[in-house]
């Protein structure tokens, strides 16, 4: 096993007390006693979620990443051991070289054509997540204690950061609406309240705000960030009346594939106390039809009674949405600031007055373009 | 369209020449004074209204301004001297000036800039002399004056895309602010500002229409007094609002205009508004073309006449604008610079979202957004700089003292001012203004803002901020003013901005000058920057951290300037490259 300090490659004798043999440096986890990863898999999995340590990230985007990797590493090593010993099985019986008697010829293909559809099914792999909240959570700590935080993880306040905690355990489903969180600072200027912001996101969550906050979103895009549940608390209000200020804003809303979060964009267009069917609001958030590269890495959702179509939600949609939930935590934090900044500027010319919503997510597209490789800098002559 | 220098204390006369034919593109006509122990040269263009026209030199004192007072004066030079002795003039000195006034008597040498920065001047202390210039290759031109460059002053200008503060990238050498005055006596320099911008609200100009008569007024004026009796003037025409303003404005002052804009081809994106603005005020307009290979082809000959570096990839265009303005037989061009500065264009609702969510999830002050707001290097020095160059860089905080004195003043009460004085300090007068003055002057053009007059700025200053920022809309009584003058298209339109195709020009035609100014040779031979970061930008790759594709093209051509700046005026020692004319 590599150590991600000195690179060394060690066996696990020489392991004595966690430590690698040639620079002392600690493991987190040591595979040969059980540890689900290694210390290079967890590394790299914090590397893909920071962008190589340019973006800031929350510890629920690494969940899933874990999740993402050991999906990959052990769904692919299996299918390919199946799909392997199928074919050799199928060729030899092809080939001649393995001439049993009919019967049995017959059921060895039926058996290999069987280990061949196990492999295809493990290609793929399951829907569900497998690594257990609880024991990522254990995992997270020991890696924080052995290698420290990393600097990119986006920090909380101390309150706000366990009830994060708390669902990471506990499940998805947001219980109590969350508290104030923003560090008690120097109040806001006294005009500040006067102005207003070109567009609006509207999350499902205080973490997807906080995700777009960490990384600037809101200053790169003059862009006021808020979540349904009242996030950042001290500032929500202010920021709700900013936004009525500009009648040409443009609105967006950003969430999870949940019940909740699909009928977001319907639910804050027709609100009286938002924008009461007067402003477009643009929904670039996820829905179950971007479910599709997102195996292994759905939540159960448990709903048993279903989920009623309406508001926002269609007859396909509700039946996907009663058995699962896709969070936006499962895209990686890079994928997310892009993809919501290119379906901004897809928006940039709609004429907002005619008021109702439009789906037209900037999940649709895998494309990788930037889509703005002629966008041009520098300053006006005035 | 003049330069100035001179010097102060055992140095030899002969230097002034050396130092005026350094920048003989300023004028065709140079004069000098001098006396033992002091000495003051001027370069000019001859017969031009309003320009002294040689060195002021009679029993009492030698005097030189380069540029003019707003009003104009027929000898800036002789006027010089009463201004100086009179504190109720000085304080009220308006107009693009760099002014030397030496009083025999008192052996007393007085330095002048303008209030917002349009003329240069730098100087420097060496061998027991001090020297003064209108440009820093005036002073390059100091026999046996030592010339390193500053790392410090290089790590600022990678953070804001030109040097702020009184930082020049040559140890040594310092720059006198705006609307400051220096005096050298005695071998001592003290320097004090005669001019300092305030906000005082006043509360009557919350009502609209007394808003709009003011701007109406001071903008009317402010043309008024920038015009010499010329009879045609340029106008440099980007589309935008500020710069049809200044169009509505000379057409009301009864002056012949001529205008000119900037087109690039397929990546245009204000040509259209351009035209319209000029068939509105039924005004001839030219189209310049600029490509990415006709700023390649003029690229050392621009960093010369720049004599800064300067990373905003507008220069290049701007000066070829010029040129063609002075084709057309001009000798001034107008233009709207200054509009967002006064009136709260762009950056405003940027630092108001940032203010607003300030605290939320990390620590980060009003600074350090304020520094990020320039979109170049600013928390990705450990990525860019080398181990080497981060060592001479020196302690943190250096860019933040720069800042920390404008965002922390006590000029204005209110939010929004208080970043309208930092970016009229910074942006406007330490790069805007400067970059104007030299790409037009290096064609014998004189640049015209208006809207970095005094009175119109001070003006600005008296509007409640909310005149200015109207909930999202920028420069809402500016273009109140300008209603049923302009089309609605021009006035109430979004901001796009004249872009400046520099990301497919950094990849495409200008790959051949990137690669040989920022190459990996060229980076191991500099020294400063990490291979590793610039292959990145130079291959044009997608940044994990970056949503918008052009910020690596302007990050590449701030690199590049600075490397060919480095070649120019501290390999070259900033003599005129060869092949330039």
């Amino acid at each position: 096993m590599k150590c991600i300090r000195c690179g060394h490659d060690s066996k696990h004798k020489e392991r004595t007390l966690g430590q690698c043999p040639k620079c002392n440096g600690k493991f987190a986890f040591e595979p040969q006693d059980g540890a689900p990863v290694t210390d290079t898999l967890f590394s790299n999995a914090i590397a893909a979620v920071s962008g190589g340590g340019r973006i800031k990230w929350g510890v629920e985007h690494l969940y899933y990443e874990i999740n993402r990797r050991k999906r990959r590493r052990l769904s692919r090593t299996w299918a390919v051991i199946c799909l392997a010993g199928a074919a050799i099985i199928l060729g030899l019986l092809v080939s001649g070289k393995l001439v049993p008697p009919l019967g049995f010829k017959i059921a060895i293909a039926a058996a290999a054509i069987g280990l061949a559809f196990v492999g295809l099914r493990s290609w793929f792999g399951k829907k569900l997540v497998a690594l257990d909240r609880a024991q990522f959570a254990s995992m997270w700590d020991r890696w924080c204690k052995v290698h420290g935080m990393p600097s990119t993880v986006i920090k909380r306040n101390p309150e706000v950061e366990t009830q994060h905690r708390e669902r990471i355990v506990k499940g998805p489903a947001p219980a109590v609406p969350f508290g104030k969180r923003r560090p008690a600072g120097a109040p806001l200027e006294a005009d500040i309240a006067d102005y207003s912001f070109d567009r609006a996101v509207i999350c499902d969550r205080a973490r997807t705000a906080d995700l777009l906050i960490a990384n600037n979103f809101h200053f790169e895009n003059n862009c006021a960030i808020l979540s349904i549940d009242g996030y950042p608390e001290d500032v929500f209000d202010t920021v709700k009346t900013m936004i009525k200020r500009n009648p040409r804003l443009h609105v967006f809303t950003l969430h999870d594939a949940t019940p909740d979060g699909c009928r977001l964009a319907t639910k804050i267009s027709e609100a009286p106390d938002w924008f009461a069917g007067k402003t477009l609001v643009v929904d670039l958030g996820l829905r179950p039809r971007h479910a599709g590269p997102f195996r292994g890495l759905l939540q159960s959702a448990g709903f048993a009674g279903g989920v009623a179509p309406g508001l926002g939600i269609d007859a396909g949609e509700s039946k996907w949405l009663s058995q699962y939930a896709l969070e936006l935590a499962a895209v990686r934090p890079e994928d997310v600031l892009k993809r919501l900044f290119r379906g901004i500027q897809a928006h940039a010319q709609d004429d907002v007055s005619v008021g109702g919503t439009s789906n037209c997510g900037s999940f649709d597209s895998t494309s990788s373009d930037n889509g703005d490789s002629s966008d041009t800098g520098g300053d006006s002559f005035g | 369209m003049s330069a100035i220098c001179g010097f102060v204390g055992p140095g030899d006369p002969g230097v002034i020449q050396r130092m005026l034919d350094a920048a003989a593109y300023r004028g065709d006509n140079s004069a000098i004074a001098s006396e033992p122990s002091a000495g003051i040269g001027y370069r000019f263009w001859g017969g031009r209204p309003g320009k002294s026209d040689g060195v002021r030199d009679d029993a009492t004192a030698l005097a030189a301004v380069a540029g003019s007072f707003a009003p104009p004066v027929a000898s800036p030079a002789t006027e010089l001297a009463r201004l100086i002795d009179d504190p109720a003039r000085l304080a009220a000195l308006d107009g693009n000036f760099a002014a030397a006034n030496w009083d025999k008597n008192r052996r007393r040498l007085t330095l002048l800039r303008d209030p917002f920065g349009v003329r240069g001047m730098v100087y420097v202390m060496h061998a027991g002399v001090f020297y003064f210039a209108s440009e820093l290759k005036q002073l390059l031109a100091i026999p046996g004056l030592p010339i390193e460059p500053d790392p410090i002053a290089i790590h600022k200008y990678l953070t804001f895309s030109f040097t702020p503060g009184e930082d020049v990238p040559i140890k040594g050498v310092k720059r006198l602010l705006p609307g400051n005055i220096a005096t050298w006596q005695d071998g001592a320099l003290s320097i004090t500002p005669y001019f300092t911008l305030r906000e005082a609200i006043d509360p009557a100009l919350a009502d609209q229409q007394q808003a709009v008569r003011l701007v109406r007024e001071r903008t009317r004026d402010a043309v008024a007094r920038r015009l010499n009796g010329e009879a045609e003037v340029g106008l440099f025409l980007s589309g935008g609002v500020d710069s049809a303003g200044v169009g509505v404005w000379l057409k009301e002052a009864g002056v012949k205009v001529r205008a000119f804009t900037l087109d690039f081809g397929r990546h245009s994106i204000e040509k259209e508004q351009a035209a319209l603005v000029a068939k509105s005020l039924d005004i001839p307009l030219t189209m310049v073309p600029v490509s990415g290979e006709d700023v390649g082809r003029i690229l050392t000959e621009l960093i010369w006449k720049l004599d800064l570096p300067f990373g905003d990839p507008v220069t290049g265009p701007l000066y070829l604008m010029a040129k063609a303005a002075r084709e057309a037989g001009l000798n001034c061009v107008f233009n709207g610079e200054g509009g967002d500065q006064l009136f709260g264009g762009w950056t405003s609702k940027p630092m108001v979202a940032a203010e607003i969510y300030s605290g939320v999830v990390a620590d980060n002050t009003r600074v350090e957004r304020y520094l990020e707001s320039y979109h170049r290097f600013y928390g990705l020095e450990d990525q860019l700089y080398s181990p080497e160059f981060a060592k001479l860089v020196g302690t943190p905080g250096v860019r933040r003292a720069v800042l920390e004195p404008y965002l922390a003043t006590t000029n204005a009460e209110t939010f929004l001012n208080r970043i309208r004085l930092t970016d009229i300090s910074l942006k406007g007068s330490q790069n805007i203004l400067p970059r104007m003055d030299r790409t037009t002057q290096c064609w014998g053009l004189d640049a015209r803002t208006p809207m970095f007059d005094r009175a119109l700025a001070e003006a600005s200053f008296r509007l409640p901020p909310q005149m200015k920022l109207h909930g999202a809309t920028e420069k809402y009584v500016l273009k109140l003013s300008l209603q049923n003058k302009l089309p609605d298209e021009i006035i109430w339109r979004r901001k796009y901005g004249m872009g400046v195709p520099i990301r497919d020009w950094t990849l495409g035609a200008l790959r051949g000058s990137i690669e040989d100014l920022i190459g990996p040779a060229a980076l191991n031979r500099r020294g400063y920057f990490r291979n590793e970061y610039i292959d990145e930008l130079r291959q044009g790759r997608d940044l994990p951290d970056e949503v918008r594709g052009r910020r690596s093209g302007e990050r590449l051509w701030t690199l590049a300037m600075l490397e060919a700046w480095l070649r120019v005026f501290v390999d070259g020692k900033g003599r005129k490259p060869e092949g330039i004319a």
